[in-house]
């Protein structure tokens, strides 16, 4: 049921993640819908309460508290649309709660339309458990097989929720993708009728007669356009639209209590990754400007951006702060980790937290040693979706360096870990260190939690979100200068002039692996002159090149981040450590 | 309102657990019935191994030629060394042919190839509680009521056993060591304060424990923990913390007797915990298993999960209405809880643990 927009004057937010339940009330006023109040719950999808819609209840309760406005009845119904004694004009929600859809592809893994496939998917919820491939590869990363008897056995253990065929161009090879469907066909014989897997083929477009003699008797083939059409031409629409479908029917839609929340949401529930890349693609537009967010949550990682116009989306469902951080362990080295504290810490301790961690998923920090190690699994989660990103940057203007990141005239952190961070300049270079932005760019964080909601309330309506969106979403914490370069510690990187609203002015030298921030309140902006010296590039693709540009302030103000890019770690850790407390020192925490 | 999670160490409780077959079968009990321990309650059979066979490169002919040479259709069954498929004419019997590797059956003859899966394993499941059959899910399994000791646990490896409860250490804090491990553990479920050693673990192996219940263990054991072949149940958490007094106490009653250890653990997508669940005949009136969660309240016992100190527990005193910054500068709402050591400490309310005897 889609509401007409003009008609809505209030409207319930509901954020049902995997850890936490959030209730936010957007409503009208003084003629601008602005967020009103926002109250949050443990989220109670799992055991012992089994239903989602107890949390929601429970965040419900606690919002009609703090603000003395009923939103449900005596029944624990919303009540809808609102009245003078209370209720809402509109629903929406996004849920992150369910668990990804288990794959098994099955390709060429030394063929493009594999690389096309890995590709597709990564936008979508999905975790790959294994490839089953002519040519498969130890080095892929994936549990493979390359001999009929092996494929079989792969997709039985593996009991996928589905099988994603695909392999060559239209009108290419044929003979490897129907022994793949050969193996496929053969796999779901050896199950029992209700336990089998749907495929999906998304190749060769010649095939699909084939393959559909193979597989259609054995169990439900979908043919969907060929992620590869041709050699240099991907086609990731099709599949991503029929995993996410599938996503939807089979993980969304059978979570406890999901029919309720359905019933009572105005518009489709969204899927959070979805709704956040929504916000990011509105704020792009909006500006016209390259916008990358980043959002750390319990059990899943987020990346969307919009790149020169191009937008881009990357999930990683087997990584997050709580139910997956030790996926990260399986990942990344203990010292990786690590190098982002400023204290020693052996990796069997590093190890036994971050286990605890996936297990106790409601707790929280209560000393700095736990708070930082958790703010540096959060900086290695956010570097490895950003390199899973790094292979899509479009090849554009916007991509100065191809081994850095391309320049973003806005950056967004959210999550609880960089939502939460008991100081803005510890979500700062969080941010920062993970992702090592380059030349000048705005820092946001989505503190309340409302970038992803929103993008669900675009869906019923646009004024809404566009308003909230501009006064409540985003605390600017500042601008950053991060010039490009090396050079040595303490030679001077940058030298700037910042000249006031006021007409003040301001000139600092910054030097070569320091961080300084220089004040600039929310709401004010400043002309910033930037002399880089011969070594340094400040975002303008020549080194030594000068330049001017406005900034706007925030929390921290103008941070310039002059520690180089790529961003160097010491080889001594003792060094290292040292360091990073300096950087702390220097962001104020 | 809080609802911690939830921890139980009960010294007598009525029960109600599910006994499920891995694969659809047959449910050999019914509602109402009286079952012991090693009772079996149901049973199914287990799918084969799957064994695709390339008659074409068996016979080595071109695949379209070896399909008239194939006497097995799909759902015939086919003994270990039968022939499959083989050459015709004067000379065939010089030529190679195609047999069974395996009893089984045929599950397709496709494009050359023809896929066998071996004979299914009879499995039965046992009852491995004393108590009264109260539910039936025809095809899956059982639900059985009963009463006894339990002590749910942190984590576990997978699996279950049954056996004797015997002690080899004589503190919570010590360490299982090798030396403690003999023959006399044979077939019984050992307890210990810690794993810290894959020697102990080794000797666990060689002389057939049925399982393990200790307090902690290092997180970077865990990969071996699940290799191994019985289960293996943690209480307390990753590290070096010892087994709490009220766990150790209670297994220490209970030295000798029976004892089911079920290590089954999962944390998303349906909780499962770990539990040691000794059976014992409930003198006082049956009672059914309590499992609506509990609010935090003044006077909870609870358990401290993080640091600065995680694995302690105590008492709640107080449950302050305005939240507080702590030390790691977040801004929660905490409790006062008095650990019995001098001055109460504050703690934030989601790094509490309940512990009841429920």
């Amino acid at each position: 049921m889609i509401h007409e927009y003009r008609a809505i004057e209030s409207i319930l937010v509901l954020d049902c993640g995997s850890s936490r339940t959030r209730a936010i009330w957007i409503d009208q006023v003084d003629g601008q819908y602005r967020l009103v109040a926002r109250t949050e719950a443990p989220a109670t999808v799992e055991s012992p309460w089994n239903d989602m819609m107890v949390s929601v209840r429970h965040a419900l309760n606690h919002l009609s508290e703090v603000t003395n406005w009923r939103f449900m009845d005596d029944r624990g119904q919303m009540i809808i649309p609102g009245h003078r004694e209370g209720g809402v004009d509109g629903v929406v929600a996004v849920t992150s709660a369910s668990r990804p859809l288990r794959l098994v592809v099955s390709g060429i893994i030394g063929d493009m339309s594999f690389a096309s496939t890995r590709r597709a998917l990564s936008a979508c919820p999905v975790l790959i458990d294994g490839v089953i491939s002519v040519d498969a590869q130890e080095s892929s990363g994936f549990k493979t097989c390359d001999d009929m008897q092996g494929q079989i056995r792969l997709i039985l253990e593996s009991a996928p929720d589905a099988v994603i065929l695909v392999g060559g161009v239209d009108g290419g090879a044929s003979r490897p993708i129907l022994q793949s469907a050969e193996a496929v066909a053969l796999a779901c014989l050896a199950m029992a009728e209700g336990a089998r897997p749907l495929v999906i083929y998304a190749g060769n477009a010649d095939l699909r007669p084939q393959v559909a003699e193979r597989i259609g008797p054995v169990t439900e083939l979908r043919a969907i356009d060929n992620v590869l059409p041709s050699l240099g031409v991907e086609n990731p629409g099709p599949l991503q639209a029929e995993v996410d479908e599938l996503y939807r029917q089979i993980r969304m839609e059978r979570l406890p209590g999901f029919a309720t929340l359905a019933s009572w949401s105005s518009a489709q529930v969204l899927p959070t990754s979805k709704g956040w890349m929504h916000s990011i693609q509105y704020l792009a537009r909006l500006g016209g400007i390259n916008v990358l967010g980043v959002d750390v949550g319990g059990a899943t990682v987020t990346m969307a951006a919009v790149v020169d116009e191009q937008p881009r989306l990357v999930i990683r469902s087997d990584l997050g702060m709580t139910y997956n951080v030790t996926r990260l362990l399986d990942l990344k080295s203990p010292e990786s980790i690590v190098r982002w504290l400023p204290f020693e810490i052996d990796p069997t301790t590093l190890r036994d937290q971050l286990h605890e961690r996936a297990i106790y998923v409601q707790t929280l920090p209560q000393t700095r040693e736990d708070l930082l190690v958790e703010q540096a699994a959060a900086r290695e989660m956010v570097r490895t979706i950003l390199a899973d990103m790094e292979t899509q940057w479009p090849k554009g203007p916007s991509l100065l360096y191809p081994e850095l990141l391309p320049k973003f005239h806005l950056i967004i952190g959210g999550g609880g870990v960089l939502a939460n961070a008991p100081s803005y300049g510890q979500a700062a270079l969080i941010l920062l260190d993970a992702l090592q932005p380059i030349g000048i760019s705005g820092l946001a964080l989505d503190h309340a939690g409302l970038l992803a909601p929103l993008g669900a309330v675009a869906m019923i309506h646009p004024v809404a979100a566009a308003q909230v969106m501009e006064k409540d979403a985003l605390l600017s914490l500042g601008t950053v200068v991060a010039p490009v370069g090396t050079g040595h510690e303490g030679e001077i990187a940058l030298k700037l002039k910042v000249t006031y609203q006021d007409g003040r002015s301001l000139e600092v030298e910054v030097p070569y692996g320091s961080l300084e921030i220089i004040s600039l309140p929310t709401g004010h902006s400043a002309d910033l002159e930037l002399r880089p010296t011969r070594r340094f590039d400040v975002g303008l693709g020549v080194r030594g090149q000068a330049g001017k540009t406005r900034v706007e302030g925030g929390l921290l103000g103008i941070i310039v981040d002059a520690r180089g890019r790529p961003l160097p770690v010491a080889s001594a850790p003792e060094v290292q450590r040292e360091k990073v407390q300096h950087w702390l020192w220097d962001m104020g925490s | 309102m809080d609802y911690p999670v939830e921890t139980r160490i009960s010294s007598l409780t009525a029960v109600r657990r599910e006994r499920i077959l891995p694969a659809r079968g047959e449910v050999l009990v019914r509602p109402g019935e009286q079952v012991e321990p090693a009772d079996v309650v149901a049973r199914c059979l287990l799918p084969g191994d799957i064994q695709v066979i390339d008659v074409s490169r068996a016979l080595r002919m071109p695949r379209e030629r070896v399909m008239p040479l194939i006497r097995k259709a799909t759902g015939e069954p086919v003994r270990a060394g039968e022939v499959l498929a083989a050459h015709q004419g004067a000379l065939a019997r010089l030529k190679p042919s195609c047999r069974a590797p395996v009893d089984g059956q045929v599950l397709a003859v496709r494009d050359g190839r023809i896929v066998i899966e071996a004979a299914a394993t009879p499995f039965e499941l046992q009852a491995c509680l004393p108590g009264t059959v109260t539910n039936v899910m025809p095809g899956l399994g059982v639900v059985i009521a009963t009463t006894g000791a339990l002590i749910q646990g942190f984590w576990g490896n997978g699996g279950e056993a049954q056996g004797v409860l015997r002690l080899v250490v004589d503190h919570p804090q010590r360490p299982l060591r090798a030396r403690s491990i003999d023959a006399s553990c044979q077939g019984t479920l050992i307890v210990g304060g810690q794993i810290v050693d894959e020697e102990a673990l080794k000797q666990a192996v060689d002389v057939k424990v049925r399982g393990i219940i200790a307090g902690s263990v290092h997180a970077e054991l865990c990969p071996l923990l699940r290799s191994l072949p019985f289960p293996v149940l943690i209480t307390e958490g990753f590290g070096a913390l010892p087994m709490s007094q009220a766990a150790f106490s209670l297994l220490q009653t209970h030295v000798g007797r029976e004892a089911l250890l079920n290590a089954a653990f999962q944390t998303r997508g349906g909780i499962r915990r770990p539990e040691v669940l000794i059976p014992l005949p409930d003198t006082r009136a049956s009672a059914r298993e309590e499992s609506e969660p509990l609010p935090l309240q003044v006077g909870a016992q609870v358990r401290i999960l993080r640091a600065p100190y995680r694995g302690m527990m105590g008492a709640v005193v107080n449950l302050p209405s305005a939240p507080q910054i702590v030390e790691s500068g977040l801004r929660l709402p905490v409790a006062v809880v008095d650990l019995g050591e001098g001055k109460p400490v504050i703690v934030p309310r989601v790094n509490l643990e309940l512990i009841t005897s429920r």
